[in-house]
C-alpha cells in the first residue's frame, strides 16, 4: 500500500465525514477565480463613467500597470462575477484587509451598470463562502452616501451602522459621508439557510 | 405540475411572511419604493420569492419595471396561468 493511500483511506467502521459543500454557484450566476484574461474587464470597470465613481478609485482612471498590481493589494480573495453558464462577466467581488487575529475583513464589490438582480446574488453566495472558508466575527463594507440608499433595507435588518465619516469624499463637487456597515455572521446564520436555498435552487427559464 | 394560483390577499400575505415583514395592507395602487420603503436589496428577495412561487425564473429586466404591488402580482399570476 503506498504511504499517501494508507494515510488517507478511511479506516474500516469509520464513518465517513461528509465534507460540507460551499456553493459558489447560485441561480443566475457564479463565481470563479480571478484570471489574468479578466484584468481588462476590471480595468473597464474601473474606468466606466458609469461605475468608476463606485469604486476605489473614485473616477480616476488609474494607469493600467498600477491597477493590476493594486488589484490584488491587501487581497485575501477575490472572485469575477459570472452568468452561470459562463457566458459573460458581470463584476467582481473583493475581500481586503483581513484581520484573522481579531476576525473581521473588508469586502467590495464592483458590477457592470447593467445589471439589477445578479449583483445581490453574486455578494450573498461571496458573504457565504467567506463565513465558511474563514473564521470571521464581522465583514465590513464602506459604502459613500450616494449609494447608502440601495442598502438602506438592510440597515438594522441585516448590516449594522458602526459608524460614519463625515464629509469624508470628494466627488462630483461635493464632499460626502463614507458610512462603515457590519454583517456580523450570527446575524447571517439566521438567514443563510432560508437564503441560500432560494438562490440555489433550480428554475426553468 | 401547475402551481396554485394564490389570490391577490393570500399571495401579498404568503410574501410579507417569507421576506419576514410586518403586515401592512396593500392595494394594487400601492407603491412598493414610495409606500413600502422597497430598496433594490428588498426588491431582490420580492423577485426571488414570487419565482419559488410561480414556480419559474423571471427575466432581470422585470426589476426595474415592478413600481406597484399590482405589478408584482400581475407577473406572478401571468406566470402562473401560462404554466
Amino acid at each position: 500500500m503506498e504511504l499517501s493511500t494508507a494515510l488517507f483511506a478511511p479506516s474500516r467502521g469509520t464513518p465517513r465525514q461528509s465534507v460540507p459543500h460551499v456553493p459558489l454557484c447560485g441561480r443566475r450566476v457564479r463565481l470563479r477565480a480571478l484570471a489574468p484574461s479578466d484584468y481588462d474587464f476590471c480595468y473597464q470597470l474601473a474606468v466606466d463613467e458609469r461605475t468608476a465613481p463606485h469604486w476605489r478609485y473614485r473616477g480616476a482612471p488609474p494607469r493600467p500597470e498600477d491597477f493590476v498590481r493594486e488589484l490584488w493589494q491587501s487581497v485575501l480573495v477575490q472572485f469575477i462575477v459570472e452568468r452561470r453558464d459562463g457566458s459573460e462577466r458581470l463584476g467582481l467581488v473583493t475581500a481586503y484587509d483581513a484581520n484573522t487575529r481579531d476576525g473581521h475583513c473588508h469586502i467590495a464589490a464592483i458590477f457592470r451598470p447593467d445589471t439589477r438582480m445578479w449583483p445581490l446574488e453574486g455578494v450573498f453566495l461571496f458573504v457565504n463562502y467567506l463565513f465558511a472558508e474563514y473564521d470571521f466575527r464581522k465583514l465590513y463594507g464602506e459604502v459613500i452616501e450616494y449609494n447608502l440608499p440601495a442598502f438602506a433595507s438592510t440597515v438594522g435588518r441585516w448590516l449594522d451602522s458602526e459608524g460614519v465619516r463625515r464629509e469624508h469624499e470628494y466627488h462630483g463637487g461635493r464632499y460626502w459621508d463614507v458610512h462603515l456597515l457590519a454583517l456580523w455572521r450570527d446575524r447571517f446564520e439566521l438567514d443563510r439557510e432560508r437564503m441560500l436555498r432560494r438562490i440555489t435552487k433550480d428554475l426553468p427559464a | 405540475m401547475s402551481l396554485p394560483l394564490l389570490e391577490f390577499d393570500a399571495f401579498w400575505e404568503v410574501l410579507l411572511a417569507e421576506l419576514e415583514l410586518p403586515v401592512v395592507a396593500v392595494v394594487p395602487d400601492t407603491l412598493l419604493r414610495d409606500d413600502l420603503a422597497f430598496d433594490s436589496v428588498l426588491t431582490f428577495e420580492l423577485l426571488l420569492v414570487v419565482e419559488d412561487l410561480a414556480g419559474v425564473m423571471l427575466p432581470e429586466q422585470l426589476l426595474g419595471q415592478l413600481v406597484t404591488v399590482g405589478d408584482v402580482y400581475n407577473v406572478y399570476e401571468t406566470r402562473v396561468t401560462q404554466g
